[in-house]
């Protein structure tokens, strides 16, 4: 402000000075400046809903959101439920019939991820998307079913590979059951038509903790919001197909280009 | 458009990312054969082969896929049932046919009945559920000449843990 009223009062005095009744201005200056609009961004992931349609051992939603906080920053969050069930099949090399079931296994469970997403594409005047590298933390709630299985045995000497054993066919519910993950996202966010944006990602998940069935009754092979649970190793694997609003709040300059402006008038 | 193939090159990534899984191949763990070892009855620390041992469960018609029919062993691993809580087997000394005719067995054949509670275990995502046997005991159908002439257990459990080792010790 102070910069401004010593502006001014340069300006003034040049008037004075000139002894003009109007400066002249050869380059009129574009008094418009371009403010960028900030707010809240809501969507849904669009694969889920297609898997819903096509996989008959899928359903889920995920809502996703993001929140914009400085130029390139912004705030992440995905919310969602996924019931998956997943049939494991004994190898060929054990049994004369490729087909066998080894196991069955429904999980259920919602999930949320909390983080950020760091814009690196340096947009044109009026562009509005993003090419982004993000951090979540993630945390899962869910439970378990283990709905059949069958003995895995490679001799088959007896010949009951095939028959299930006593009890076995009677679904399992293991409870309560939680992970927590951090997630690394690499993604892209694109303004289709004013305010519409389509986005995707993918993402590799950490699995930091998670609680297990019951000791050696079984585990957590699917979590939902982190997918495969792979043995031996913490990593998963995930992505999405993202269509989201964007609702602006409100408006703000871009900060180094009101600064250059600034020295201009100066 | 390149933000368009950005998104393209992520969507085929993603492909490539997800169309291979790693535990299709089970190898941690199977379900566990009944470990035997043969033992000298006159001096009971010391291993004694079997001379042309031949094995097979009481009922059927084949010998036991194991190990190789007639052969001197003083070790063999013997598969136990899975929906059954006992197993019998016959265990045939100096085993060999009549003749090239007569397929009777002229060895000496004793009859052993395995009793155990069975249960499972979880194992891993490429091998499911394994059986495994709890607290097993034996027992020797007496006849006129058993060649078996004691059996002793190391251990009753077979499991994941004792997979590898010896359960049972038949002195001879």
């Amino acid at each position: 402000m102070l910069k401004f009223i010593i502006s001014l009062l340069f300006l003034i005095s040049s008037i004075g000075f000139y002894g003009q009744s109007k400066p002249i201005d050869t380059k009129p200056k574009d008094t418009v400046v371009y403010k960028q609009a900030y707010g809240l961004r809501v969507g849904v992931d669009l694969s889920k809903p297609i898997l819903n349609f096509t996989n008959d051992n899928y359903e889920g939603f995920e809502i996703v959101g993001d929140y914009r906080l400085t130029q390139k920053l912004f705030l992440a969050a995905e919310i969602g439920n996924e019931t998956k069930t997943r049939q494991e099949e004994i190898g060929p090399n054990f049994t004369e019939t490729t087909t066998n079931p080894l196991y069955n296994f429904t999980t259920k469970g919602s999930y949320i991820k909390l983080g950020i997403d760091y814009n690196t594409y340096a947009n044109w005047y009026g562009e509005q998307n993003s090419i982004f590298i993000g951090a979540r933390y993630a945390y899962a709630t869910f439970s378990q079913t283990l709905n059949n299985y069958q003995i895995f045995n490679s001799n088959n000497y007896w010949r009951e590979d095939s028959s299930f054993i006593n009890g076995a066919t009677t679904p399992q519910e293991f409870g309560s059951l939680s992970a927590h993950w951090l997630e690394a996202v690499l993604g892209a966010k694109v303004e289709i038509f004013s305010n519409l944006y389509l986005g995707a990602s993918v993402r590799i998940g950490i699995l930091v903790a998670d609680k297990d069935p019951e000791p050696s009754r079984f585990n957590n092979l699917w979590i939902p919001g982190f997918n495969n649970v792979t043995d031996n190793s913490a990593f998963g694997v995930g992505y999405n197909y993202s269509i989201s609003y964007f609702i602006p709040l409100y408006k703000k300059e871009k900060k180094k280009k009101t600064e250059v402006e600034k020295e201009i008038t100066e | 458009m390149v933000k368009l193939k950005v998104i393209g090159i992520l969507l085929v990534g993603l492909v490539l990312f997800l169309a291979c899984e790693k535990d299709d191949i089970c190898v941690d763990g199977d379900t566990p054969l009944l470990v035997i070892r043969f033992y000298d009855i006159d001096d009971t620390t010391a291993l004694k082969k079997v001379p042309k041992l031949r094995v097979f469960g009481v009922g059927k018609d084949i010998t036991v896929n194991t190990f190789t029919d007639r052969t001197d062993l003083d070790s063999i691993n013997i598969p136990l049932r899975i929906i059954e809580n006992s197993t019998s087997f016959n265990f045939v000394l100096n085993s060999a046919d009549t003749s090239s005719t007569d397929t009777t067995d002229t060895g000496n054949l004793d009859e052993i009945t395995f009793n155990y509670e069975l249960s499972d275990e979880y194992v891993s995502r490429a091998c499911g559920f394994i059986a495994t046997y709890n607290g097993v005991s034996e027992t020797l159908t007496p006849d006129t000449d058993n060649w078996i002439k004691r059996i002793e257990f190391i251990t009753t459990d077979i499991n994941l843990e004792t997979i590898n080792t010896a359960h049972v010790k038949i002195y001879h």
